[in-house]
């Protein structure tokens, strides 16, 4: 705002007739020492800037109009900078008064009021109530309140989006955990209140950051939990665990599954089964048999031929291990989607005696038990064909004991319309 | 939990604590980081929750806004002591360090607790503070969007408790005299509904200034009336270190007395503490 002494003063008034002006007063001192009280707010508040910062007086020595020009845009400067943030303004490097160019000689002073103590530190009940009346339109103030009350969760998000990326440019020595930790939040909060698309966008945009995330289970649980995606939703929610490792979700699974991000662990994992299911295929044959047990549910669709020589090695390994019926049973399953014919005769190789060039192999002969021998056919009882009948029938004259019954049995229901007993 | 800390922010909005653990302990790291700090923190609140009253916000729109308010310097936390309270001007790497203060906001935020959609708007205000309703402020950013109402509340009432207290290098300003100056960011620094109704609700001479009137006499401006004009309060007249008779400026009767201008308690040897007390 530019000052006009001119109009301060009157019309009459020129620049060289001001002597003075007294801020606490509002008073003009005229050089024939007349004085006038005026209002200087009205035309120009740097006058109160002035007085804020401590100055009582303005003494003008024959300025120009060039001068007070430049006086008055630098003081219009300073108070823009104080209004911004007074914290930063340092009043005595600021320079106060107008000088001739390139000389000291004094064209406007400011003069500092006496000095006064400082009061000591504002406490909190200092603090001036609000009591005078509220003379606002009331159309422009309905118009604000709305406009707090009527933040979407959008809104909101769209913000912490726009806040996230300014943050991320300026800010020099990034805590990659904290960063990560920070982006995992604010996808779960986006998840919570159903913004899908916002959580991918976030995602999106900072794919990278994320890799630390995985490792802070409780924050995983947090974005797993938050969304239960509908059925053609899955493909895209479960791209914002994309760079989630499949061994961490089968590690989650094993801990996890009785949270309440359970169900999602599920459904990502099935669907991840979908997308690697050779990786998942390699992780479970070398994982403990609790986790094997899980892992074979998802993996049934999934076994080709190629897979057959590990899932043998994986069977005889499950039976030589112990007693663990349930187990054995997924791993018969899985050979059988993977090469069924071939399965059948390695199967039945279980039960009927050694051939004489396999006798001579007898260390690499697998001896099993009963109990092993009863949860094969029970695994194969489940899978009622053809191939199965004729498997039963060739194994029967070799089954001793309940074995053998099982078997009697099987055999019967096949012929009774699939009516096991 | 700090008693003495929930004692003074239920002076201000009432809430339940223990719905907010990680924001008092994050109030009570700042107080220990710096009590002005701390205090500041308090008068923001308060004065943004006077505000948001007068708006017609509400108890939960109060409570949100009280805890924007007390977290708004948050990132200070991360500028070391000797920047916060120095008395000179800062170095270039120090005026860097101090401005950093909202973007460290968002570290400090994180550090907290994990963030929930009203963290994230107590979040919003710590980081735009400072970045003017014309968002030539800083951080400066690269998307512009208009700035949380929050955020503009937070602006104007900071501004205001910091000017108007005594720091270590620098003086404060008379509180008329800070809202004439604040008059000049309108619309520009500030949002002009906030600051409006901030000024019209503080009146021309805020409740607990001491002022001049035109017949010479000092008074305190202990109130304003439903009818009151914005430059005619209640005074009580000052002699003595006492409070004496109370006039009603917007009275037809004082018509001709009006207030000359603000002066400083410490100038006249008053401490308006004890001039409260005799209200």
């Amino acid at each position: 705002m530019d000052l006009s002494l001119e109009k301060l003063c009157g019309e009459a008034a020129r620049l060289d007739e001001i002597l003075e002006i007294d801020l606490d007063l509002n008073e003009i001192l005229f050089v024939d020492n007349t004085k006038k009280q005026t209002v200087f707010e009205n035309v120009w508040t740097g006058f109160s800037f002035l007085k804020g910062m401590g100055f009582q007086k303005i003494r003008f020595f024959h300025p120009n109009q060039k001068s007070i020009e430049n006086w008055s845009k630098r003081i219009s400067d300073y108070q823009q900078e104080f209004i911004q943030d007074p914290d930063f303004i340092d009043v005595e490097a600021c320079i106060w008064d107008e000088t001739k160019p390139d000389t000291d000689e004094i064209l406007v002073q400011c003069v500092v009021r006496k000095t006064r103590d400082k009061a000591s530190r504002g406490p909190a009940y200092l603090v001036p109530l609000m009591e005078a009346p509220l003379g606002i339109d009331q159309a422009h103030l309905s118009a604000f309140v709305n406009e707090i009350q009527k933040q979407t969760a959008s809104d909101i998000l769209m913000r912490m989006q726009a806040i996230l990326n300014e943050f991320k440019q300026e800010s020099r020595n990034l805590d990659t955990q904290i960063w990560s930790q920070l982006l995992g939040d604010v996808v779960s909060v986006s998840l919570e209140n159903g913004l899908l698309d916002k959580a991918l966008s976030l995602v999106e945009e900072h794919r990278a950051a994320l890799g630390e995330l995985w490792d802070d289970s409780p924050r995983v649980l947090r974005i797993l939990s938050a969304y239960e995606p509908k059925s053609d939703e899955v493909v895209r929610w479960a791209k914002i665990f994309e760079s989630f490792s499949l061994e961490y979700i089968v590690s989650f699974i094993r801990q996890h599954l009785s949270s309440p991000a359970g169900p999602q662990i599920i459904r990502l994992m099935t669907y991840r089964a979908q997308q690697e299911n050779e990786e998942l295929i390699s992780i479970c044959v070398n994982e403990s048999s609790d986790v094997q047990k899980i892992l074979l549910q998802w993996l049934s669709p999934y076994w080709r031929p190629k897979h057959y020589k590990e899932l043998l090695r994986s069977l005889k390994q499950a039976m030589q291990r112990r007693d663990d019926i349930e187990l054995i049973q997924y791993w018969i399953q899985a050979l059988l989607q993977s090469y069924r014919a071939q399965a059948l005769t390695d199967l039945r190789s279980f039960f009927t005696p050694a051939k004489f060039w396999q006798r001579l192999q007898v260390r690499k002969r697998l001896n099993i038990n009963i109990g092993q021998q009863r949860s094969i056919v029970k695994a194969l009882s489940e899978q009622p064909s053809a191939d199965t009948l004729k498997f039963f029938k060739d194994i029967k004259p070799f089954a001793k004991g309940g074995v053998a019954d099982d078997i009697e049995r099987v055999i019967y229901s096949y012929y009774s319309g699939g009516q096991k007993k | 939990m700090s008693p003495s800390i929930m004692r003074d922010i239920n002076q201000i909005f009432s809430c339940d604590f223990s719905q907010f653990e990680a924001e008092l302990n994050a109030i009570a790291q700042i107080r220990k980081h710096d009590e002005y700090t701390y205090l500041h923190c308090l008068n923001v609140a308060r004065l943004s929750v006077s505000l948001g009253k007068r708006l017609g916000l509400d108890e939960k729109m109060l409570m949100d806004l009280g805890w924007a308010a007390l977290l708004h310097d948050l990132g200070k936390l991360h500028v070391p002591l000797e920047v916060l309270n120095k008395v000179k001007k800062f170095s270039s790497e120090e005026l860097s360090k101090m401005q950093s203060h909202p973007l460290e906001s968002v570290v400090a935020f994180a550090k907290l607790q994990p963030v929930t959609m009203d963290s994230m708007t107590r979040l919003s205000a710590a980081f735009e503070h400072h970045q003017r309703y014309d968002l030539k402020g800083y951080p400066r950013v690269k998307k512009k969007l208009t700035l949380h109402p929050f955020s503009r509340i937070v602006a104007v009432a900071d501004t205001f408790d910091a000017m108007t207290t005594d720091r270590i290098y620098q003086r404060r300003v008379l509180p008329d005299v800070a809202l004439k100056i604040m008059s000049q960011g309108f619309g520009t620094i500030f949002d002009p509904i906030v600051l409006q109704a901030f000024i019209t609700c503080m009146g021309a001479f805020p409740v607990g200034s001491l002022v001049r009137l035109s017949d010479e006499r000092l008074a305190l401006v202990t109130q304003y009336q439903k009818h009151s004009k914005i430059d005619r309060p209640v005074v009580q007249i000052i002699s003595k270190d006492k409070l004496f008779e109370k006039i009603d400026l917007s009275s037809t009767e004082n018509k001709d007395l009006k207030i000359v201008h603000s002066e400083f308690p410490e100038d006249h040897g008053l401490d308006l503490k004890d001039l409260e007390c005799q209200k």
